[in-house]
């Protein structure tokens, strides 16, 4: 039987002030994601922190709720950290790519 | 991008204007007090802070100090005056107001008089946001922003709130009030017609001078 995988879209979120810990982070994100969208939201977004590099984050969700999911971001209150959303991809290799472009230029 | 900030400026503030890579900024602030920057100013007269007769008496005055002037109407009668005066480029949305004045019929009034509107979406940054939600969720049902340029804004009071236009965008999309309209270009568009009427080129609707000697 064919199974096609679900969309993935990866979005890279960068950080000014304290930088979160991976546990705060998905904590914070998935009780926002609730607060928003309800449990049901939720479970369809497939939330996950990937990787904390530096004061840059990225976070998996499915691509129909990505919007969901970016809103929550901006939602984030974490000892007045202020995220941003710097790019959102289909691939966790163009994230890295786009993360590593992004440290060379500054 | 735009944004609107309407706290107190600092040196910390020119940080996170930099890191959220907006340009300009809408500082709700009195133009001799502007920083140096890329930087806007706006006023946003409230009839809690004055009667409505003061705001039509000192809007001609200040139509030549600030880039964009906003309304945000606490009785039908100041919503009707924001919608049809030439020197209003801003309506903020009050949902209190419901929907005997935010209807169909105000939105085509809006679109016929240039108007931008302005959603304040500092609810969402509430941890229980359904009860403010709730009114604006029924005036959109009936305002359909579709033709009119919108202004999203959390209204944020320290640097710590501000938020890229591209994420209250974001919020904008779960209430689908982000569409085309709510570029920003709209915004600077008129900042740009504004900054020509303040010098004078533009001395009547319509009519622009071109080459003006002073």
């Amino acid at each position: 039987m064919v199974v096609k995988n679900e969309r993935k879209r990866y979005l890279l979120v960068e950080f000014f002030g304290q930088i979160p810990d991976k546990r705060d982070l998905v904590y914070a994100l998935r009780n926002n994601v609730a607060t928003l969208g309800g449990q049901l939201a939720l479970a369809q977004s497939s939330l996950h922190v990937v990787d904390i590099m530096g004061s840059f984050a990225i976070i998996r969700a499915t691509h129909l709720s990505r919007d969901l999911v970016e809103a929550s971001i901006q939602l984030l209150k974490y000892n007045n950290t202020i995220p941003v959303v710097r790019s959102v991809s289909g691939t966790i290799a163009k994230t890295r790519k786009f993360h590593q472009s992004l440290i060379s230029q500054s | 991008m735009v944004c609107s900030y309407f706290g107190p400026v600092s040196d910390h503030f020119t940080e996170v204007v930099r890191f959220l890579n907006l340009d300009p900024v809408l500082l709700e602030l009195a133009i001799k007090d502007l920083p140096e920057g890329p930087y806007l100013s706006r006023l946003t007269l409230s009839e809690q802070s004055m009667p409505l007769k003061r705001i039509k008496r000192s809007l001609s005055h200040q139509r030549q100090s600030y880039h964009l002037l906003a309304i945000e109407p606490k009785t039908p009668a100041t919503a009707a005056f924001a919608a049809r005066d030439n020197r209003v480029d801003i309506v903020r949305i009050n949902p209190r107001l419901g929907l005997t004045t935010f209807n169909a019929r105000y939105a085509k009034r809006l679109v016929e008089n240039d108007k931008i509107i302005e959603f304040d979406l500092s609810f969402f940054f509430n941890k229980y946001f359904a009860h403010d939600l709730r009114p604006v969720m029924r005036i959109l049902e009936t305002f359909h922003p579709d033709h009119i340029p919108v202004l999203l804004t959390n209204l944020p009071h320290k640097v710590e709130h501000l938020r890229s236009y591209k994420g209250l965008q974001s919020l904008g999309r779960l209430l689908g009030i982000t569409n085309k309209q709510s570029h920003p270009k709209h915004i600077l568009q008129r900042v740009d017609r504004n900054i020509k009427k303040i010098k004078g080129d533009i001395p009547f609707p319509g009519v622009e001078v071109h080459g003006r000697q002073e």
